[in-house]
């Protein structure tokens, strides 16, 4: 073989083998469009894309989390895999461990990300930067939503620490956005800054900050998260899942019979004759909050800012008839007939109502529930969930105890990454 | 021994520029010497039945021929003198005669070859730098071969694959018209990339994956493109210790297809007509009771038989192959229709084949392949799929539409257009006896254009939704081997170098428009919110490799060769990968010692290694441009990246041995492998709080997979009038992780698919759930999660058999697949909602009020409102399929007055009966495709089919 080659093909051979070796290495040089490359998000021109894209992040928390926070706080009622109740309440888990569900902490740290990279592209620039403002805001509603559900806090793969952390880290982002929005002079972001902050501060127990942040805020005001119904993974969950798959209902829930009782058009129901919720079972009751997939859900909003100041009279300085007094107006500015209350106590509850009729389906309960120590005696909402619970023979289910009530844990996923949670 | 010059210095200078060139150049000057012909019949031994496609060949000389219908040949222009004629055929053993050729003059020669399962010169491609002789090749090789495919009821050539060959395991996925299979050679031995073996079609690289997924939660095969009725032969080599020489991908194993060739003579037409009928007898446990029809009056029936039909095959198909001295020629037309057992279910396909060979001058031939296919689905919405049909009717009155289910046959239209176009030529380039190099460029190009509409005004999307997708795949191969035969005395070495590329190039554009402005057909441009997916991905690998193969006095064999191989999707810091291979095979039977009951008798070793490339985007830290904030353009984090990323690499150690006894009528062969896949591509769970929330690749894991082969062929009747035989296949496989990297236990589900996880010292993948601790208690069920089985089958059993009586051919083939398990979500979901026939009693216990009153194991198999739990349904998927029966009679020619040449009618049936104690529709039927796990939900079961056939050759 040997005499052969060298007889035969001692030069060919090797400008055979130099070719094929040249073709080798050149043709696994493959470059596939498509997707971006960390490095090039590093330039000016990258920012807005990348703000953006803090903020598509905080829809997908919204849409992946938003709807089990619904059914696990009395919002809504979940048929089949939609009821997380069955999943949560018993132990499974896996029951919360979506990729959408996980998509909280991503945005919390996509925001974290974008945040540092901004400063270190934009220098100086960027304490006078509209899109540093809007970045903070996205971050703030970000840790909002983590600090009001999750049991505990975790940051960029850190050791669990106490869930205050994410709502001091909300706050922050908050104040940052104030300060540049003031400086920038754009009031509509100044706004979602300050009530973002005051409904933070509510939750860290600063109630003449967040008072002092609300009253900023006109009671018109509105910054949502925003929603868009041709695309997947912006959609509206809590729409199309009323009404389009049915795999979530009112039915059975506070606002079930508040809708029944109440033409009130911030909570309004309808009950169609020929749609069932997606087990078959009737009857499948609509939300009127949202009638399409491209809907927004408020995030920051003026009325809001007025129920933390009547929480703030009822609960800090026992001016309870002045905080009733607000939360009827808000009432009465709906057209609905308003609350009443003989005293603190019963005073109280009519907020706790009116909260969850102003914020419902905008995934704010869990701040509420934890500050208020989610016991179905105090809270009208749940003592209807629970009440429904219990009425419901097939479920088995005992209502949670200790964290699991009151709080989300952490997703398998993030127990099994993680190695500083055991 | 006449020897040709092996290159002219003129031929030298024209290498240079590249071995292409040189393929198609370099021409060396024929013999002017005088010449004379050959001509004769092969037949087979016995029955004398001619063997059509026999190989007639010269080897000295290089010319050669196959046999025509009547097993007739013809070699023109053969040099004067004494020459040594071979004649081939697979499955029979190879016969070589000497006979003395005049000038000017036609010498007869006739062949009677002996049929055989174990031919050890039968001439192999596959997995071997050059062609091989079985006795060579160390590792074992599946064949399955023209009378496999001829007398058994094929209707796809996925059918052809199906039960033929141990450890090749392929299961329909669904009863759909289009589907495709699901194919697995010794089990799944990667976590993510895939456990398709590689495909070939004579020489060419062909889309392997599944096309991408249709609203039947199915999905049509590539594989199915090609016309069953146009294979030769297909040959499969199972695992790394046989795919060294493909590198990078082919760990798997490799499945090539040889389509058949054209031969000298006159044109023989072969014309078939088929017609057949399909249907599924009955889906479900069956049993609703009265108690449930009287509390939903009215009821549908849970499944489905009021939509059940009888389905309608048929297929019409014409070849011709025929040729001359230096060419030949095969082409083939075949049209099929196909209606499903639901409304609106449909098939229909058109393909063409060309193929064909000449020899411009006596070292060259040249062969070209060219097949091209259409095929036009009709799906309807099945699977797990709120907007599914079956879905929606199984569930009864506890679905998403009430009594509203025909809306998802009126309501929806899903369409898919499949043009598939596979190409290639063969240069091959014989100066010599002792030299020989070959070259394929072959190019596969796959086009899918997908549809869907929920059209204006429908139940569930009342604004209407289009989905239109473009998918497209093209596989470009360059492959060029050379081998330098020499032999001394007694010592045979082989000698081959090779190079190849494969470039594979996936196009994928999909828009979905929603919130149409009316009724009417519309198009993406109709509805007023419209979104688009594009992917560009590239994919190359080229390596580069060697081979000696030393052989000692024709009965002992040592191969020793080696890959280098780089590939697009290795890390920037990943380099070549280098994988080596090593056999040994022994035909022992050639030692005086041996005894002469076991007639031939082989032992072979093989260990090689081999690997499978990480995804295009694994190795770099990537971001995705999403729509964000309404529709604004934005990113997201993709892939975390790791720069380090390199391919999976299994390692294989295969032994077996093959013996014939009892004249032949008795063949054993037997294999042992033992393959390591080590690097593994891991999907490692990312800890969400660090932004990355999708998986990312990483070389972590480590799996075994172990298992024995037996193939048994046995003639238990041979004589003039008679032959009957019956083959066994049997083989088991089982599997276990050793390592997971940091994560041990890695769910492989998602909230709504529960129990499947990859996990250590277990098999991949495998099914937990959950064991109830107290079963006999009236009480709320106590569980705790159990380890239930693995998802793939442990054992596999094929027996088959054949009776030939002179006109009349029976055939028959029986499969069994065991060891495994599977969710059958369709039982637990009706169980939940109360509908699940065997839970009635206890459903209406729970109505009543009285599930206090209820056991434990009532509860945990029966309770409704979600209390029945999955650990209930997974079920063993044991079961045996009678895969095919056919019987042929070939009709007398004196019947037919010789104006219709020859006729032979057939009746076949496919999957006629099951047997299987799994819980759900169908032990085949599965959800996702082709993805690693595997579950039912509300799934088509696989139908039976009958056809009768007329073929005729003329």
């Amino acid at each position: 073989m040997m005499k052969f080659i060298k007889n035969n093909m001692r030069w060919p051979r090797t400008a055979v083998l130099v070719v094929l070796a040249g073709m080798a290495t050149s043709a696994c040089d493959v470059v596939n469009p498509g997707r971006i490359l960390d490095a090039d998000l590093s330039q000016e021109g990258a920012l807005r894309v990348l703000v953006n894209g803090i903020g598509g992040d905080v829809t997908l928390a919204y849409r992946g989390l938003g709807w089990n926070l619904e059914v696990l706080t009395g919002g809504l009622t979940g048929t089949s895999a939609y009821d997380s109740r069955i999943r949560h309440w018993r132990g499974n888990p896996n029951a919360l461990d979506a990729e959408d569900y996980n998509s909280a902490w991503a945005a919390g740290w996509v925001a974290d990300q974008g945040i540092a990279r901004m400063q270190e592209v934009l220098g100086g620039e960027f304490n006078n930067s509209a899109l540093a403002a809007e970045a903070y805001v996205w971050g703030g509603i970000a840790y909002r939503l983590l600090g009001e559900s999750m049991c505990q806090a975790v940051f960029d793969g850190g050791a669990p620490t106490d869930r205050s952390e994410y709502l001091e880290r909300a706050e922050e982002y908050f104040t940052s956005a104030a300060e540049i929005a003031s400086a920038v002079g754009n009031s509509s972001l100044r706004n979602a800054a300050l009530g973002g902050r005051a409904s933070v501060r509510i939750n860290l127990g600063d109630w003449q900050g967040a008072v002092a942040d609300a009253q900023q805020v006109p009671t018109a005001y509105e910054w949502a998260v925003i929603m868009h119904g041709g695309d997947t993974r912006e959609r509206n969950e809590i729409f199309y899942e009323n009404q389009r798959r049915t795999n979530l209902n009112v039915r059975y829930s506070f606002f079930h019979s508040y809708g029944e009782e109440f033409d009130d058009p911030r909570a309004d129901i309808v009950i169609p004759t020929d749609v069932g919720a997606a087990d078959g079972s009737f009857p499948q009751v609509w939300h009127t909050k949202y009638t399409a997939a491209g809907d927004d859900v408020p995030a920051v909003k003026g009325t809001e800012m007025r129920l933390i100041e009547a929480e703030y009279y009822i609960t800090q300085t026992g001016e309870w008839q002045r905080g009733l007094d607000i939360v009827n107006q808000l009432r009465a500015d709906a057209g609905v007939a308003p609350w009443t209350a003989s005293n603190q106590a019963e005073a109280f509850t009519a907020l706790k109502k009116e909260r969850a009729i102003v914020l419902w389906l905008e995934h704010r309960r869990g701040g509420d529930l934890y500050r208020w120590g989610n016991t179905a005696a105090g809270d009208p909402v749940l003592a209807k969930m629970y009440e429904n619970v219990a009425q419901s023979d097939g479920h088995e289910l005992a209502i949670p105890q200790g964290e699991r009530a009151i709080c989300l844990p952490f997703s398998q996923t993030l127990v099994s990454t993680n190695p500083n949670i055991s | 021994m006449k020897t040709r010059p092996i290159f002219s210095s003129a031929l030298s200078s024209r290498l240079i520029p590249s071995v292409v060139a040189v393929l198609l150049f370099a021409a060396t000057t024929p013999s002017l010497a005088q010449t004379g012909s050959i001509s004769g019949q092969v037949t087979a031994s016995g029955d004398l039945r001619p063997i059509v496609g026999a190989q007639v060949s010269i080897p000295e000389t290089g010319l050669g021929t196959l046999t025509n219908s009547q097993g007739e040949f013809l070699i023109v222009n053969v040099p004067a003198g004494l020459q040594r004629v071979t004649a081939q055929m697979i499955g029979y053993s190879t016969e070589t005669n000497e006979v003395d050729v005049s000038s000017g003059a036609t010498v007869n020669l006739d062949f009677a070859l002996n049929q055989t399962a174990l031919a050890l010169d039968e001439i192999v491609v596959t997995g071997t730098a050059g062609a091989a002789r079985r006795r060579e090749i160390g590792n074992s090789i599946g064949s399955i071969r023209s009378e496999t495919l001829e007398n058994e009821t094929i209707l796809s050539a996925q059918d052809a694959i199906t039960g033929t060959v141990p450890s090749l395991q392929v299961n329909m996925n669904g009863g759909d018209p289009g589907a495709g299979g699901s194919i697995r050679i010794r089990g799944a031995n990667s976590m993510t990339q895939g456990n398709r073996p590689l495909l070939y079609v004579d020489g060419v690289r062909m889309e392997n994956d599944l096309f991408p997924g249709s609203m039947s939660n199915q999905a049509a095969s590539p594989l199915d493109d090609i016309n069953p009725n146009d294979i030769e032969r297909i040959e499969v080599i199972k695992g790394a210790s046989a795919t060294t020489l493909y590198g990078t991908e082919a760990s798997g194993g490799v499945i090539q297809i040889f389509t058949k060739r054209g031969q000298a003579g006159p044109p023989q037409w072969t014309a078939e007509m088929s017609q057949g009928i399909s249907h599924v007898g009955s889906i479900g446990p069956g049993g609703e009771s009265a108690a449930y029809l009287e509390k939903y009056p009215g009821a549908e029936d849970l499944f489905m038989r009021q939509w059940l039909q009888t389905g309608h095959e048929q297929d019409y198909g014409l070849s011709v192959r025929g040729g001359a001295e230096a060419m030949n020629y095969f082409l083939s037309g075949h049209v099929s229709d196909q209606t499903g057992v639901l409304p609106q279910q449909a098939s229909s396909g058109l393909s063409l084949r060309g193929n064909l060979g000449f020899n411009p001058v006596p070292s060259l031939t040249v062969q070209f392949t060219g097949s091209a296919s259409q095929r036009n689905i009709d799906w309807i919405p099945l699977g797990n799929l709120a907007k599914g049909f079956s879905l929606n009717i199984m569930r009864g009155p506890h679905d998403y539409v009430a009594d509203a289910d025909s809306v998802f046959l009126t309501e929806y239209e899903t369409k898919e257009n499949i043009n598939h176009f596979i190409t290639g030529t063969e240069f091959r380039f014989n100066p010599s006896a002792n030299f020989n190099a070959k070259l394929n460029l072959g190019l596969d190009y796959a086009d899918n254009d997908y549809n869907r509409t929920e059209v204006f005004g429908s139940l569930l999307e009342p604004e209407g939704i289009r989905v239109a997708r473009r998918w497209t795949s093209q596989t470009r191969t360059v492959d060029l081997q050379s081998t330098y035969v020499q032999t001394i005395g007694a010592l045979s070495t082989n000698t081959s170098i090779g190079f190849q590329i494969f470039q594979n190039k996936r196009l994928q554009v999909q828009g979905t428009s929603r919130n149409f402005a009316g009724p009417g057909n519309p198009t993406l441009n109709t509805g007023s919110s419209q979104t688009t997916d594009e992917d560009r991905l590239e994919e190359v690998n080229a390596g580069l490799f060697v081979q000696e193969l030393l052989g000692l006095a024709d009965k002992f064999f040592l191969t020793l060769g080696a890959r280098v191989d780089g590939n697009s999707a290795f890390g920037e810091d990943y380099g070549l990968q280098f994988y080596p291979k090593a056999s040994l095979s022994y035909v022992i039977s050639d030692e005086s010692f041996w005894p002469a009951a076991l007639e031939t008798s082989r032992l072979r070793f093989a260990y090689g290694e081999s690997g499978k490339a990480p995804g295009y985007f694994d190795a770099e830290r990537t971001w995705n441009p999403i729509s964000s904030l309404g529709g604004l353009p934005g990113v997201t984090p993709s892939t975390r990246g790791n720069p380090e990323l390199g391919p999976e690499r299994s390692k294989e150690f295969e032994g077996g041995f093959e013996i014939t006894m009892l004249q032949n009528r008795l063949i054993v062969d037997a294999s042992y492998y033992h393959q390591t896949t080590d690097n593994a591509l891991i999907e490692l769970p990312q800890d969400p709080s660090t932004g990355f929330v999708s998986s990312q690749i990483d070389n972590a894991g480590s799996f075994i997979n172990k298992g024995a082969e037996l193939a048994i062929d046995a003639t238990l009747v041979s004589t003039n009038r008679l032959t009957w035989g019956v083959g066994i296949i049997g083989s088991t496989m089982t599997s276990e992780i050793l390592e997971l990297g940091a994560t041990p236990s890695i769910f492989l589900g998602g909230s709504l698919t529960p129990g499947m996880f990859a996990r250590e010292g277990f098999p991949l993948p495998a099914y937990w759930g959950a064991k109830l601790l107290n079963p006999n208690e009236v009480a709320a069920p106590e569980v705790e999660e159990q380890y239930i089985g693995p998802m793939y089958p442990t054992r596999t059993i094929s027996v088959s058999s054949f009776l030939n009586m002179g006109r009349l051919r029976a055939n028959a083939r029986v499969e069994h697949q065991g060891g495994h398990y599977q969710l059958s979500h369709t039982a637990w979901r009706n169980a939940q909602r109360g509908v699940w026939p065997p839970c009635f009693s206890v459903a209406e216990q729970i109505d009543a009020g009285n599930l206090s009153q209820l056991t434990a194991q009532e509860r945990f198999e029966c309770g409704s409102s979600f209390i029945a739990d999955w650990g209930a349904y997974i079920s063993p998927m044991d079961f045996i399929k009678l895969r095919s029966v056919s019987l042929a009679y070939d009709v007398p020619a004196n019947l037919l007055g010789g104006r219709m040449g020859d006729l032979t009618l057939s009746l076949g049936g496919r999957n006629l009966w099951t047997t299987s104690d799994y819980v759900g529709v169908d032990p085949e039927a599965v959800d996702d495709n082709d993805s690693l796990t595997r579950h039912e939900y509300y799934n088509m079961p696989i139908p039976r089919v009958f056809t009768f056939t007329v073929r005729s050759a003329f």
